[in-house]
């Protein structure tokens, strides 16, 4: 599933854009030297997600929801994989939830400048 | 394309070897395919057999009894036809004293398919020069060679006897670029070894041999099915895990796959689970059988 | 499938270019050696001999040793590679039949040695008798095989090359089969099977001609004998040689065979 990763990474980051051609399978399983399988089955998934399509014989390509799918797919995992973990360490820390707030603005405006 | 079954086999010693000693094997059965990506990683503990079963599909020793059929032959009958097609990768190797261009040149027209152009490039990327003489290299170039020489064969049957041992860590990841890159629709490639970090991305179906037969053989998407690795924080032992081992900070746990989600598996993990808990491992994904033939 | 056949003749040819490749470089101290040993001792007796035709006769044995004891050892060193398992599994790992690798190794250690050898002799030949005819002023005092005497008939190089081809067999076979000091012990066997061979022989042409043998034949009143008759000495003779050409090399390149084709790392 790194791979997932790798290509939303590139999705979100503009890198990939919608009908861009993405590595055939040997390529990707080349490059990142995994077993062909593993790559196989990270496409499949992806494109369960309608994130990428097949065309037949010639490979593997961005679809057009490919940015919004990505971003909706990614925020969930955020929401139910991350914060909870987040939270638990929140709670440990005793952070509150306004010092949380206080933080991201002073994140948001040091980004701005 | 292997189709081992009831494979009996006991190491032989004595006079004309007729003495039979301890049972490696007993009633042991094994199935491979060729498929997109069938790079069987064999793992088994010391004294498992693994080079032994290895030699039993390329026909080096021959099994007291069951049957074997390795690419629609006997191994055992040493066809040339067979060994065309197999390239065994020795742990201990063994190489003649000549320049490795001259061992081209005299084995490799004995594989039908073998590229020289490959040759010459893996070669190339291993930073090995063709001139040398094969005595004069390291253990770990002479193993780059015969890597080069295995890959560029294209035999349709790969053996890979701890293909990492003696490679410098650059010459790992291009190892496994290369193998990554070598197999196909047709191919079949076994990798033994006890080093499973250094091939962890790139073995699949997962093979372990114990107690003289195949204990477990699972593809990774079936064991990512079943079975999710985590690290878990915290300092009390896990409850309720497969296996827990305690690492800086917390512990490498494998629990039954209860949520769906495929974690990536930790394969010295896996291999301490199956090996540690073969009753509840053979429940849990002999359930999936019973689900599927419905 | 079987588009490798399990027979190729082109195989067999491949597995000769490589051994003779590998052996390209140690034979030759040997032969070096063996040619200086023979010189010696030629020029000793050259040196020493009061009769010069004499000397090619004695000689001969110089040449049936070095024929034979060169070529033995030479075969019993020819599957060197099953000596060790990582070297035997190397070996038996190329894609040729077992036929074929005990075809080459025939080949080499059989036709082309008796070749090699006997140009050696003759280069040996010439150099020594230009070597004996400069210092001692002898012509022609060594021997050459290869020039027709009709006293030496049996004793013709054809014949001592048919004598190894057939004697090598059994080094052969004793290569595949013992794993160190392969030729000791093949010697040590050979004459164990040339002692129940002789036996056997022995035994079955007394069993038929015993009485002939003994007591001689009595045809019309006149005895001839005792001793073996005309007719079982050339059964003897005949049973002898089809034993010593034919049946006993293929019995060893049988055995060799099998014991190849069964050989496990």
């Amino acid at each position: 599933m790194q791979i997932a990763d790798h290509i939303s990474e590139q999705i979100l980051a503009g890198q990939l854009q919608a009908g861009d051609k993405v590595l055939s399978v040997r390529e990707m399983a080349t490059s990142i030297a995994v077993n062909p399988n593993t790559v196989m089955r990270t496409y499949t998934y992806l494109q369960e997600q309608d994130i990428i399509f097949n065309k037949r014989g010639i490979g593997y390509f961005i679809s057009e929801t490919a940015l919004h799918k990505t971003r909706e797919m990614k925020k969930q995992a955020f929401i139910e994989q991350y914060l909870p973990q987040f939270f638990k360490n929140m709670d440990l820390l005793n952070i509150k939830f306004e010092d949380l707030q206080q933080i991201y603005e002073n994140y948001t405006k040091s980004k701005s400048n | 394309m292997i189709n081992l079954s009831d494979i009996t086999f006991a190491y032989k010693s004595g006079l004309f070897n007729r003495k039979k000693g301890d049972m490696l094997f007993d009633r042991l059965d094994l199935q491979m395919e060729a498929g997109q990506g069938q790079i069987y990683g064999l793992l088994g503990k010391n004294g498992a057999g693994k080079t032994t079963l290895l030699k039993l599909i390329s026909g080096l020793v021959f099994p007291d009894e069951g049957t074997a059929e390795v690419m629609d032959y006997t191994p055992s009958d040493r066809h040339p036809g067979m060994l065309a097609d197999i390239y065994y990768v020795q742990e201990e190797l063994y190489l003649p004293e000549i320049k490795i261009k001259a061992y081209e040149q005299f084995y490799s027209p004995f594989y039908p398919k073998f590229s020289g152009e490959q040759f010459d490039y893996f070669l190339k990327e291993f930073g090995i020069d063709k001139e040398r003489k094969i005595n004069n290299l390291s253990h770990g170039q002479k193993k780059k060679v015969m890597l080069s020489f295995g890959m560029a064969c294209n035999s349709r049957l790969l053996i890979l006897d701890e293909p990492t041992n003696g490679l410098d860590i650059p010459s790992k990841a291009l190892f496994r670029k290369m193998i990554a890159n070598a197999i196909s629709d047709e191919r079949l490639f076994i990798i033994s070894t006890h080093q499973v970090k250094d091939v962890a991305n790139l073995i699949d179906p997962i093979i372990i041999l114990e107690n003289g037969k195949v204990l477990f053989n699972e593809s990774v998407e079936n064991i990512s099915k079943k079975l999710s690795f985590d690290l878990e924080q915290g300092l009390g032992e896990p409850q309720g895990a497969l296996y827990s081992e305690r690492i800086p900070g917390g512990y490498k746990t494998v629990r039954p796959n209860t949520t769906g989600r495929e974690s990536e598996i930790d394969m010295e993990s896996l291999f301490n689970t199956i090996i540690l808990n073969q009753e509840n491992i053979n429940k849990l994904f002999q359930k999936e059988i019973y689900h599927e033939s419905n | 499938m079987n588009q490798i056949k399990a027979f190729d003749l082109s195989r067999v040819g491949l597995l000769i270019k490589k051994e003779i490749f590998y052996q390209r470089r140690a034979p030759w101290i040997i032969v070096a050696g063996v040619f200086v040993f023979l010189l010696i001792f030629n020029l000793l007796m050259a040196e020493d001999s009061d009769q010069v035709n004499d000397l090619p006769g004695n000689q001969v044995i110089f040449y049936v040793l070095t024929l034979l004891t060169l070529g033995t050892v030479f075969t019993s060193a020819s599957f060197n590679e099953l000596n060790n398992k990582s070297s035997a599994h190397h070996y038996l790992s190329i894609p040729a039949s077992s036929l074929e690798k005990l075809i080459s190794k025939w080949l080499i250690t059989g036709i082309f040695y008796v070749v090699a050898f006997n140009i050696f002799y003759i280069i040996f030949w010439l150099f020594s008798d230009v070597v004996t005819g400069s210092l001692f002023g002898i012509k022609g005092g060594v021997f050459n095989p290869f020039e027709s005497r009709i006293e030496m008939d049996l004793y013709s190089p054809w014949f001592f090359s048919k004598l190894y081809l057939a004697l090598h067999t059994i080094y052969l076979a004793g290569a595949v089969y013992f794993r160190k000091f392969s030729y000791f012990k093949t010697a040590v066997a050979q004459g164990f099977i040339f002692f129940t061979l002789l036996g056997l022989i022995a035994g079955i042409g007394s069993l038929f001609f015993y009485d002939i043998w003994a007591e001689g034949m009595h045809v019309n009143g006149n005895k001839i004998g005792p001793m073996i008759g005309e007719s079982g000495g050339a059964f003897l003779m005949g049973l002898g040689k089809i034993m010593l050409w034919v049946v006993f090399p293929l019995w060893m390149l049988t055995y060799s065979y099998f014991k190849l084709k069964e050989t496990e790392v």
